[in-house]
């Protein structure tokens, strides 16, 4: 059978997966907003790792990873270091944030740090954040999707049909079974994501090089520049090294589509057990990757665009089965972090826009059937942005994945009880600055001294914050001694 | 206590040890190069310290 014809037929097979579970889900579903976009914050160990892992990890997992690897060497083990702060940061900032939630029915960022701040400018400005930078990632994740269905089909379904199909599914599970669709088929995305990863990687090395130390071993002898640091193209100087570190942990912790999972959690023990484990996988799955793109550089030099040195190889050296089975673990990563981004962003509008703006006392089933239409909406804005090329895309790309890090100021001061506070004006003043600042170091002039744009924008962001709430008012001691009292409980007395 | 643990051996998987003295391919350990295998073993202990923080139920 001809490989196009396994690879697609088995990427609908695992599409079929998909919309059967989100059927399903929509049986169990509750029609309201907890439900719906929280699923009940009932969120089990094994869901919650699942679908963390599922969403950290994205078509970048398949494609970009290996492409760095190719072009910038051994530095791209970097990963490793901001995978392990996640790990950190879930299970010291994720447990309060999931705490607060619980105490206080937070649904969204916004919800938290408005609530603290005492400030609907927060709030807006909080929902804008983290809606601005993360909708692009629908774009970058339909992008690959589109890429990966017209590379299977061997180019008989096209990059803008194939990109249309993959949406809708998407689109389709989320709005018939909310969160608990997202939930349900990222248990299955990140376990397909992740043997396929690891089985393509081996049987390539085994295959082109005798395996992976007989791979390590000819990387060295005929390309030394990609086993040192910074890189053959200097890449990853100490502060690319450091700033990526930053930008790649608290960054992506901090968008939406992460930080609502803290929310979902069953307990605090569980978010606990998910820092202290997801790293495991996050870290584990750039072991392959860097076998795709080490030894892809030595069997493929030269490609135009490294990032697709791992379908290459696959569609010139695997089995179609195997080719098959992987495109599809590599479609499954890329829908299991959109949907996540499509949910994210629809719960942001609902709740912080339509709910406290529009129509505040409507019924929960009617936020729920506006929810799905945002969906709607952000399909269409999704596609439009993939298949077209608008200038302003390149910038707005390399702004996202720091934006929601100007939030961190903000999140820190509402988890971290401390004498001196942070004012809703303090706060404001850092977001601004902090993307002022980040639009400079990442756009105008990139990474000033070497250091990654995304440490200057949230030292600048501090810096401001700390000023700025020097000289005017904190919240209410009242609303201090409500959450933060409820943190102290949360960490001293019974979690 | 463990989250200076954490700190000391993410300092060892940051600059400027991870650029100076992990910086090279030589000695190959357990068919590896040797950067590659030090960032490893830091990984490793790092995901240790944050499993012996959830034993200890810090």
């Amino acid at each position: 059978m001809e490989p196009w014809v396994v690879a697609t037929t088995l990427i609908f097979l695992y599409l079929l997966v998909t919309i059967v579970l989100g059927v399903v889900a929509n049986r169990r579903l509750s029609v309201d907003m907890e439900d719906f976009l929280l699923y009940g914050r009932k969120a089990g160990f094994i869901v919650l790792y699942l679908t963390v892992v599922a969403t950290y990890h994205s078509a970048f997992a398949f494609l970009g990873s290996g492409g760095f690897f190719y072009t910038h060497g051994i530095g791209f083990w970097a990963a490793g270091t901001w995978t392990l702060l996640v790990g950190a940061i879930t299970y010291v900032l994720g447990s309060r944030i999931w705490a607060l939630g619980k105490a206080f029915d937070y649904m969204t960022p916004a919800d938290m740090l408005a609530d603290f701040y005492e400030s609907e400018g927060v709030r807006v400005v909080t929902a804008l954040v983290s809606v601005v930078f993360t909708i692009l990632y629908i774009q970058v994740q339909a992008q690959g999707l589109g890429y990966i269905l017209s590379v299977a089909s061997g180019d008989r379904i096209s990059f803008e049909v194939g990109t249309l199909v993959l949406l809708v599914v998407a689109a389709g599970y989320l709005m018939a079974g909310g969160l608990r669709a997202v939930y349900w088929t990222d248990v299955v995305q990140g376990v397909w994501m992740y043997l396929a990863v690891w089985i393509g990687a081996l049987v390539l090395a085994f295959k082109l090089f005798g395996g992976p130390f007989e791979l390590w071993r000819e990387v060295a002898a005929r390309r030394p520049d990609l086993l040192t640091l910074p890189g053959p193209e200097g890449f990853f100087t100490p502060g690319m090294w450091f700033g990526m570190g930053i930008a790649l942990s608290f960054g992506i912790v901090f968008q939406p589509h992460m930080m609502i999972r803290y929310y979902t959690a069953l307990s605090g023990k569980t978010i606990k057990w998910l820092g202290a484990t997801t790293p495991i996988y996050l870290m584990t799955l750039y072991i392959p990757a860097a076998m795709v793109g080490l030894g892809g550089a030595l069997v493929l030099p030269g490609m135009e665009i490294p990032d697709q040195v791992f379908p290459e190889l696959l569609f010139r050296y695997a089995p179609a089965w195997l080719t098959g089975a992987i495109l599809a673990g590599a479609t499954a990563a890329a829908m299991s972090t959109l949907d996540s981004i499509l949910h994210s962003n629809m719960t942001v509008l609902t709740r912080d826009v339509y709910q406290r703006y529009v129509a505040p006392g409507a019924t929960q089933a009617h936020y729920v059937w506006v929810g799905r239409i945002l969906v709607v909406g952000l399909l269409a804005v999704g596609y439009v942005l993939s298949v077209g090329t608008f200038e302003f895309l390149v910038t707005l790309v390399t702004l996202s994945g720091s934006g929601a890090l100007q939030l961190m100021p903000g999140i820190m001061g509402v988890c971290f009880p401390a004498r001196r506070l942070f004012t809703r004006a303090g706060i404001l003043w850092g977001i601004g600055v902090g993307l002022a600042v980040l639009y400079y170091t990442l756009v105008i002039h990139p990474h000033p001294l070497d250091l990654h744009g995304a440490v200057w924008s949230v030292l600048a962001n501090f810096l401001v914050t700390i000023l700025v709430s020097r000289f005017t008012s904190p919240p209410s001691e009242e609303t201090v001694r409500r959450i933060h009292g409820e943190v102290e409980r949360f960490v001293y007395g019974d979690s | 206590m463990a989250v200076v643990l954490f700190v000391l051996l993410l300092l060892l998987a940051e600059p400027p040890v991870v650029h100076g003295l992990a910086n090279r391919i030589e000695p190959w350990v357990l068919g590896v190069p040797f950067l590659y295998f030090y960032l490893f073993v830091v990984y490793v202990a790092l995901v240790g310290v944050l499993l012996w923080a959830l034993r200890k139920g810090l």
